[in-house]
């Protein structure tokens, strides 16, 4: 017995392979919708749906009277190691720039005084940072450290530098990451920064990272663009 | 916007969590009213409203029209080390787990399937179709493949409250220890939203899996998704 799945989604799972096989190069268009009408013997309304369908989902990208183009590929992030985003890109060969929106310090107050398990009138310091791989958005991220911790930090020029490379200097050896993993709606401005339309979906990853000694050195909250990141693990 | 607005509006959200952490809010319980939340805040309406949004499209919150905005329930967390469709996982933790069987149904692998399963095209295999529940709220939407010849017969059992994983290994002495995970992002079409209960273009989790035995073979792949608005997934990360 065969199942019997809409038209417009076996298309669209058919176009999805030859995207994903790389039979349609990254960057370049896909045919119209009149030629996969033809090619497929299918209506234009059928096409239609199931390129909507793969818009969506971040594979293409339609330009008003240009054409619809094969989006760039996905990076599956490794969620079951830690790392730091900056190394992971830059070891696939990624540029890895970014954009500071904010650093400052600021008191911890309520909320980091129970994160970080320091005093509300302790100072944290917080940097907002937009990552861009190769040019584009690929990550918003909001990290907060305890002062004291990195307190050499305002030296630093987080255009340059990360956390992570603050960590080493210091003597910070991180020993677990706790990472949740959602899906939320993002809105102007965040959206527009992460080159996303109003409304957008996007994974929310907030982080919070320990070290040897069991202190709570990192609080991150990340905004990862859905057409450029996928996650994966392995469970063995 | 400017990004001091966008501060501020960060500084008021932690505010109002603030507030619901003190006042020991319960989730579906209401929140005061925008103007006299920004009143007991001591913060502008605006910057408030735009906390609040954030606070909806991250879920910590939900609107009634007319009545206000409410504390939504904590999210189904789910550890990433767990497999796909692992009930026994769930239950210890103290949920209560049940399935709608769907469909279970003979067919041909497609170019997709066979890949993933290591298989020629065209393959007999096992599609089963289930919808997930915890405590009664329809979560996860889960299509399981598997070759017929490694579980023939799977056809006559129902797998409303039977787990695949159990049968597989007490029936078919199929021992599972491996799996991978890509996680991505999908929007719920009518049809999948209808199964999940849920508005049509919900955000999901758009999870496939092959899933392997002890002997290092591919004995499902599996595809599902889960509702965003209820579930996150969780890692505890260590070096590697």
């Amino acid at each position: 017995m065969y199942k019997k799945i809409p038209i417009y989604q076996q298309l669209a799972e058919l176009l999805r392979e030859k995207i994903e096989k790389g039979e349609y190069a990254f960057g370049s268009s896909l045919p119209s919708e009149r030629e996969i009408a033809e090619t497929y013997e299918l209506n234009r309304m059928t096409v239609r749906k199931a390129l909507d369908l793969l818009e969506k989902e971040g594979l293409l990208v339609r330009i008003q009277g240009k054409g619809t183009f094969i989006n760039t590929p996905k990076i599956d992030t490794r969620l079951d190691t830690i790392q730091s985003l900056g190394k992971f890109l830059t070891q696939m060969g990624i540029s890895v720039t970014n954009r500071v929106l904010y650093c400052g310090r600021r008191k911890a107050d309520y909320k980091f005084s129970k994160i970080f398990g320091v005093s509300p009138e302790d100072e944290i310091y917080q940097i907002f940072r937009l990552r861009l791989g190769n040019g584009e958005p690929f990550a918003l991220e909001y990290s907060y450290v305890p002062f004291a911790y990195i307190n050499d930090c305002e030296q630093y020029d987080f255009k340059v530098y990360s956390l992570h490379d603050l960590y080493d200097k210091h003597g910070i050896v991180l020993m677990e990451d706790h990472q949740q993993l959602e899906i939320v709606t993002v809105h102007n401005p965040q959206a527009k920064l992460l080159d996303l339309p109003e409304g957008g979906q996007v994974f929310m990853l907030t982080n919070v990272s320990i070290d040897k000694d069991g202190r709570v050195i990192e609080y991150t909250r990340s905004y990862h663009s859905s057409k450029k990141f996928s996650f994966s693990t392995i469970m063995s | 916007m400017s990004k001091y607005t966008q501060l501020l509006s960060e500084q008021a959200r932690e505010k109002i969590e603030e507030y619901i952490d003190r006042q020991k809010i319960a989730p579906h319980t209401a929140l005061p009213a925008e103007r006299e939340l920004a009143k007991i805040l001591n913060f502008n309406r605006l910057t408030l409203r735009t906390a609040l949004r954030q606070m909806r499209d991250e879920g910590a919150i939900y609107t009634i029209h007319g009545r206000g905005n409410f504390l939504s329930s904590p999210k189904y967390l789910e550890d990433s080390k767990s497999f796909i469709s692992y009930t026994a996982g769930w239950e210890s933790d103290g949920y209560q787990v049940h399935s709608k069987q769907i469909s279970l149904k003979v067919m041909e692998a497609t170019k997709r399937i066979s890949d993933k399963l290591d298989l020629p095209l065209g393959t007999p295999v096992y599609e089963l179709k289930r919808v997930r529940y915890l405590d009664g709220n329809a979560l996860f939407l889960e299509t399981a493949y598997l070759p017929i010849k490694y579980c023939e017969g799977l056809h006559n059992y129902r797998f409303e409250n039977r787990s695949l994983y159990k049968t597989l290994e007490t029936e078919y002495h199929i021992k599972l220890v491996r799996q991978n995970h890509v996680i991505s992002v999908a929007a719920l079409t009518r049809e999948e939203s209808a199964y999940l209960e849920a508005p049509e273009g919900t955000s999901a989790f758009f999870i496939r899996g092959v899933t392997y035995d002890d002997t290092g073979r591919a004995v499902e792949y599996c595809v599902s998704l889960n509702r965003a608005d209820l579930y996150a997934i969780t890692s505890c990360l260590v070096p590697e």
